[in-house]
Parts: C-alpha cells; sequence; structure tokens
C-alpha cells in the first residue's frame, strides 16, 4: 500500500448518489486511475450547494477528494461533461442509469481499470448524439470482456470445435456458445440465430466505438441480442441489475402507452 | 440490525434504539442518543409523542384524490371550492405542496408521487401514485399538467416518465422552470444549469 497525499485531484464520472442524512450524498465514482471509489459530499442535497449540480449521476467531473477515516470526501466539484441529451431524453437516459449500475455492479472499490472508464465515457459521449441502436449491446459485450467474461463466440464451450453456420446455441453461464452436438446436463441454453452471432462477432473486435454506433440492427436481432447479453450479466453479476427492469418499462410503456396503463389499472393488474 | 451483542443495555431500551435505527437518517448512534434522551424526558412528554405516534397511525389517511397526506379525505385543497381544478400541480412528497403553497402563486390543485423513479434504489414506477394521476385526467376537465418534480436525476427521469404517459390525456404539460437558486453564486453553477437559466431566460 502506498501512502496516499490527503487531498488528490482527479477527474470521475458520477456512477449514483444515495440520500446520506440530512444533507449529504453518498456518491459512486468510477475514475481513470482508481476505477471505482465512494465519497460523501456533503450539503449536496441543499438547493444552494456549490456541490450538487456538478455530481448529479452520469456527469463527468473534475473533483478535489480528501481522504477521510470512513469515507472519503468530495471538497470542491467542477462539471466536464454534463451529457445534457442524455439527461433530458427518457430512452437515453435509462440506458445511461442502465450502463452506470453495470459498471457500479461488476467493479471492485479502488481497482483501476482504464479501458472500462474509456469505455463508459465514449458510450456517454455517443448516446449524446444521434441514436445508436448497437451502442447498448457493444457496452455490455466489451464491459464484460474488460471484466474477463468475454463470451466465447466461435468454438463450441463444451467440446471446442469451431462453430458451424446455423447449428448455434448460447450457454450463458457456460460464458458463450454451444454446438448443435453438445447437451451438457443442467445448463440453460438460449437460442441463438446466424444473424445475432455475426453481430456479437463484429461487435467484439469492434475497435473503435464509431463502427458500433453506425451498426443498424432490425427488431429481431436487437430483442434476441438483448436477451443474450441480459442472462450472461445476470450470470455474471449474480443478480439482475434494477436499471434493466425501468429501462424495460420505459421501452414497454411508450410502446403501450396511457390508455393501456389506464386498462391495467382499471382491472387492478400489476405491471409484467 | 438487533443489539443482542450489548447485554449492558436493558431490554426495553434496546427495543427502542432498534426502532429508531429503523427510520431513514438515523444510523446506531443517533438511535442510542435518541433513546437515552427520552428516558430522561417528564413521563407525560414520552406519553404525548407515543400518543402522537398512534393517532398519526390512526387519524391521518391519504386524499382519495391528490394523495396527499390528509385528515379527510377529500383533503383541504381538494374540496377547496376556490381552487382552479383545471390545473393539477404533481410532486415528489406532501412537504412540497407546503413550499409551493408558501409562494401563494398557484391556485389549482396537487398530485403527490410519494416519491421519485430511482433505479438505484430499486423505486420503480409502480411504487409511486402515477395510475391515481392518470385516473384523475380521465374526464377531461383538466387542461394543464405542472411536473414540480426535483431537478435531480430522479425528479426528472419520473417527470419524463409521467409525461410520456399523460401526454395523449391533457393538452398542456409543463414543467417548472429550471434556473439558478435565489442567493447563488454563477461562479459556482454547474453548466447544465447555467445552460438550462440561459434558454429560461425573460424580458426585465
Ligand atoms: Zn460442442
Ligand atoms: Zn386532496
Amino acid at each position: 500500500m502506498t501512502t496516499q497525499p490527503r487531498i488528490h485531484k482527479t477527474e470521475a464520472i458520477v456512477l449514483k448518489h444515495l440520500p446520506l442524512g440530512e444533507a449529504d450524498y453518498l456518491v459512486t465514482l468510477y475514475t481513470p486511475n482508481q476505477g471505482k471509489l465512494r465519497a460523501v459530499a456533503r450539503g449536496a442535497r441543499k438547493i444552494k450547494s456549490r456541490l450538487g449540480g456538478h455530481l448529479e449521476p452520469l456527469m463527468r467531473s473534475s473533483l478535489l477528494v480528501a481522504r477521510g477515516q470512513s469515507l472519503d470526501s468530495v471538497q470542491q466539484a467542477e462539471v466536464l461533461e454534463g451529457f445534457r441529451a442524455v439527461r433530458e431524453d427518457l430512452d437515453r437516459l435509462s440506458q445511461a442509469i442502465y450502463m452506470a449500475e453495470l459498471v457500479e455492479a461488476s467493479t471492485p472499490e479502488g481497482q483501476s481499470n482504464y479501458p472500462i472508464y474509456r469505455l463508459l465515457l465514449e458510450t456517454l459521449r455517443s448516446l449524446d448524439g444521434p441514436a445508436a441502436p448497437a451502442l447498448l449491446p457493444h457496452f455490455q459485450l466489451k464491459l464484460l470482456g474488460h471484466s474477463g467474461f468475454m463470451p466465447e463466440l466461435h468454438r463450441c464451450v463444451e467440446c471446442e470445435t469451431p462453430l458451424e453456420p446455423g447449428r448455434h446455441r448460447f450457454a450463458p453461464g457456460q460464458g458463450g456458445c454451444l454446438c448443435d452436438g453438445c447437451h451438457p446436463a443442467g445448463v440453460t441454453v438460449l437460442p441463438l440465430s446466424l444473424n445475432t452471432l455475426k453481430v456479437l462477432r463484429f461487435l467484439q473486435r469492434c475497435e473503435r466505438i464509431e463502427d458500433a454506433v453506425k451498426l443498424r440492427l432490425d427488431d429481431e436481432t436487437l430483442t434476441e441480442m438483448r436477451r443474450l447479453m441480459e442472462a450472461l450479466l445476470h450470470y455474471v453479476l449474480d443478480r439482475e441489475p434494477r436499471g434493466s427492469r425501468f429501462l424495460g418499462q420505459v421501452s414497454q410503456g411508450s410502446k403501450r402507452g396511457a390508455a393501456a396503463e389506464l386498462a391495467a389499472s382499471a382491472a387492478g393488474g400489476e405491471q409484467a | 440490525m438487533t443489539y443482542d451483542f450489548l447485554p449492558s443495555v436493558a431490554a426495553p431500551l434496546a427495543r427502542l434504539i432498534q426502532e429508531f435505527h429503523k427510520l431513514p437518517g438515523i444510523g446506531p448512534k443517533s438511535a442510542q442518543r435518541l433513546a437515552y434522551y427520552l428516558i430522561r424526558m417528564p413521563a407525560e412528554d414520552a406519553a404525548s409523542l407515543a400518543e402522537s405516534i398512534i393517532s398519526v397511525k390512526e387519524r391521518v389517511v391519504f386524499c382519495g384524490v391528490c394523495q396527499n397526506i390528509t385528515e379527510e379525505s377529500p383533503c383541504y385543497l381538494c374540496s377547496h371550492a376556490g381552487r382552479d381544478r383545471s390545473r393539477i400541480c404533481v410532486v415528489e412528497e406532501p412537504l412540497d405542496v407546503l413550499s409551493l403553497e408558501r409562494t401563494q402563486s398557484y391556485r389549482g390543485l396537487y398530485h403527490v408521487l410519494h416519491g421519485a423513479i430511482s433505479p438505484a434504489t430499486g423505486i420503480g414506477p409502480e411504487n409511486l401514485r402515477i395510475r391515481e394521476l392518470l385516473e384523475r385526467l380521465r374526464d377531461g376537465e383538466v387542461s394543464e399538467v405542472i411536473l414540480a418534480t426535483n431537478p435531480s436525476l430522479e425528479g426528472e427521469s419520473t417527470a419524463m416518465y409521467v409525461h410520456r404517459l399523460l401526454s395523449p390525456l391533457v393538452s398542456r404539460v409543463t414543467r417548472l422552470a429550471r434556473g439558478l437558486p435565489v442567493g447563488s453564486d454563477l461562479e459556482f453553477a454547474d453548466s447544465v444549469t447555467l445552460s438550462r437559466a440561459l434558454e429560461g431566460r425573460q424580458e426585465i
């Protein structure tokens, strides 16, 4: 353990905040050099706070952090990028919240992982621009890769033979694809179309986020990919991220609209 | 959390500490402090506190219209003849109604959601009183809904979510202007607030 100065400067992306005490926030930050950090932002919930507006989730800010005995505290904060277009659009916002939660859930505290920082930052910047359906699956796949869980997409995870086009399935608990000849007992298997497999392989070797942004995907492939990535993440994180539920509610709610919402309430039914 | 690792604390006191600890924002230290304070309190004060807790649970209900906390439903504001029934102001918490009433510049009705969407703490739209709001818009008497949730990530998410649901039901949905707080210093404003304040500028 090296000795750290009492106050240090860092930039960070705010992953989330939780109310603490009367007027404070406990913020979870992702930094380029120290990975995930937690710190208290004193008084940040007060309307005239000098910190609050610079420490909202999904902001990239420049911070002065003081080491404390039990908790570090943010002394100063200045927003560098506010990602306003993300903040003001429900679809983008629900995706960004979900992504921040994935980073929060999949990274240990105080362990640097610069590729994850860059991935999150570049994804937020792209999300701030024109709609790009492949951004979310690209983020999920790369995050898994940077955390050491890149799924096997070329060979069967059971018998290790190269996959033949059209003869493949996906086993999230085994960390990748299965050929159609392998049937390990007690393993969850999901269908995997050739098109989805090709897109996943493309995203896996994609080096620049711009290439993922350009990708056009039909609804069917998107739905399948989303199911696969969520199953894989669920397995890796050992829980379902809460943000994925909100993401579902947002996309479902916009399709169903208020009329269906009212009908559901009249029937006394709960949302699925 | 239990305190059975503290054998020196009398059982009724340990129980009281535990009860305080369940309250929001009360840590173990504060819970102990409150409990010891109560012990030194005059008996009649303690009885009055206990009685007020019981009566709050027995006598206070949610208004069937605006969902605010009230002694009778519909509440005073919802049944007041002088209120403008064509406007509903949507807020997160009952205390927000008091803040807005203090401004004396709003004569419409309210709707209390009892929270804001917060995926980080597991609060989803289904935990808020959104359906009750949609019900109120059914008969078409309301011409404007003002979304007065907080300018935080949670408040913004909630406003956008509610807006999407009710925009087909009401002709006008507005959001409180987001600008600089009175008495604040421009130098310390964040860029999101500043750019919004600039957009919301007015003739003087
Ligand atoms: Zn095989
Ligand atoms: Zn009422």
